[in-house]
């Protein structure tokens, strides 16, 4: 489970997050959505650490993530995993040897068939077994956000994160990587969180889902009850997604 | 708005505080790489392909460089020596103290900070921009030390080689051109190279790549890890990776000869 409360952040006079709360659970796809600009990305890497927040508190199972010395926070870290927008992978490494690469560095005491089991457990985990000897210049879009993901659970992290892991993908790849990050969510019983705003991610895995607007956490609920908002800037959004008909505007 | 943020830079007071700003996160990142490093195995692997791409990348330019250099210092020399009373030999000591002392360092230190500084500050710079260092980070990993301290202990170990190698072409060179020009002979020329010859000049050619090697890698590794847009700030980042380097290259040598051949 991941707590935070009364983050905020601001980039020169800007302030991108204010005082936002709320609490990821264990087992579950939680999504932060809104609108871009909104402060999604800026919450999401406050909470893996890329960014320190001005004020606020930062848990992950109870134990302090943010302002902790370095030790520490490499610590927690270490059961982070994260697929990036763009999918982030190492472009001189081939497709295995970026999954294997948490493993080289962080489990040296690993023996090299294990690492390699391991990996080809996670490349078959995500359907990339025929793809490992290739150059992430070799592979799609929907496949370097596969090895993304490949990479993010190969150490077996409590935590996956993932920035925006349908943008640039058509509808039917979307389809196959929001399945693939919701049955590893609940066959690993990891915390997952998901910065997103595509609405058919949010109706197909949206467990928990907060509402961002303006820096500001304005909505948390769940798709069950996401169309049946009172939240004006919530319910705008919805409208802009075709997803509600007839609003009071 | 280039324009009035140069100004700015140039004539106000910003461009103190930008300098002062800059010198503190060039040295903060080099504290960083001392800091939560990973294993030795896993540097010394890393190590041995950076010197290996360093090595081999610049070593057809070097060697050009340095030939050409010598062989331009010899035929100048001859050119201006038209005193019947100084011996020819003149020249090879000539081209021997001015390759060992300046040339070799401070050439092939201007040359690498062109091709491996600037490959340097490009590929942390795409690897920032594509989030690659973000994920290292979000592994647990300290990014800092992971990418750029193998690349700097990689320039110490093989920017003194190619000094060396420079210097050896240089009076080559300069024993190539002066001999097939007539300008001496080939007597006259080991004669002038082995004529008080003070092996000091070899330690402080050394001593400068040493340095210019570290400037070298350090800078431009500091413009690439802080890049910050798109490809167009990759760009920059290099050329100012360069630029950088050159000054920096530049102040330290004469630092350098002041400091020990000053006395």
């Amino acid at each position: 489970m991941i707590e935070f409360s009364h983050l905020n952040k601001t980039f020169g006079d800007k302030q991108v997050l204010k005082d936002v709360s709320g609490v990821f659970e264990r087992g579950k796809t939680n999504l932060i959505i809104g609108t871009s600009g909104t402060g999604k990305s800026v919450l999401l890497k406050c909470l893996v650490g890329i960014f320190e927040p001005d004020t606020g508190a930062i848990l992950y199972d109870q134990r302090k993530f943010n302002g902790e010395s370095n030790d520490r926070k490499q610590e927690i870290r270490r059961d982070i995993g994260m697929l990036f927008q763009g999918g982030a992978l190492f472009d001189s490494k081939t497709v295995e040897e970026n999954v294997m690469f948490p493993l080289t560095i962080l489990a040296p005491t690993m023996s090299k068939s294990e690492r390699t089991d391991r990996v080809d457990y996670c490349l078959k985990r995500v359907g990339l077994e025929k793809a490992k000897k290739l150059m992430p210049s070799e592979i799609s879009g929907g496949m370097a956000k596969r090895v993304g993901i490949a990479r993010a659970i190969v150490m077996q992290s409590k935590y996956l994160f993932c920035d925006e892991p349908n943008s640039g993908l058509d509808p039917l790849t979307s389809h196959v990587i929001d399945e693939l990050i919701e049955d590893i969510t609940h066959e690993y019983n990891i915390t997952t969180v998901v910065v997103t705003h595509d609405m058919n991610s949010v109706l197909e895995i949206g467990e928990n889902i907060m509402y961002m607007f303006e820096g500001e956490n304005v909505w948390q609920g769940t798709k069950d009850n996401i169309l049946q908002t009172t939240v004006k800037p919530l319910q705008n959004f919805l409208f802009a997604n075709k997803l509600i008909r007839d609003m009071e505007r | 708005m280039y324009f009035r943020i140069g100004l700015k830079r140039l004539w106000g007071e910003p461009i103190k505080d930008y300098s002062m700003k800059e010198l503190g996160k060039y040295l903060l990142l080099m504290g960083k790489l001392l800091v939560n490093r990973e294993k030795f195995s896993t540097y010394s692997r890393l190590i041995i392909d950076e010197a290996i791409v360093i090595g081999t990348d610049s070593l057809l330019i070097v060697a050009i460089v340095s030939s050409f250099i010598g062989a331009v210092t010899a035929v100048q020399t001859a050119h201006n020596l038209y005193n019947p009373i100084i011996p020819l030999e003149t020249i090879g000591s000539i081209v021997r103290d001015m390759t060992l002392l300046e040339l070799a360092p401070t050439f092939t230190g201007v040359v690498l900070a062109g091709k491996i500084g600037s490959n340097i500050a490009g590929h942390l710079g795409s690897m920032r921009i594509t989030e690659q260092i973000d994920a290292l980070e979000v592994m647990g990993i300290n990014s800092a030390s992971y990418l750029i301290l193998p690349k700097i202990v990689a320039s110490l170990i093989v920017f003194p080689m190619l000094v060396t190698l420079s210097a050896f072409l240089g009076i080559f060179g300069g024993f190539a051109a002066g001999v097939l020009t007539n300008s001496l002979s080939a007597e006259q020329y080991i004669a002038g190279i082995r004529d008080n010859f003070h092996g000091f000049d070899v330690f402080f050619a050394l001593i400068k790549a040493f340095v210019f090697a570290f400037l070298i890698s350090s800078i431009s590794a500091f413009r690439g890890y802080y890049t910050r847009g798109g490809a167009l700030e990759i760009g920059k980042a290099s050329t100012m990776a360069v630029t950088h380097s050159c000054i920096a290259i530049l102040i330290a040598d004469y630092l350098l000869a002041q400091l020990i051949l000053a006395n």
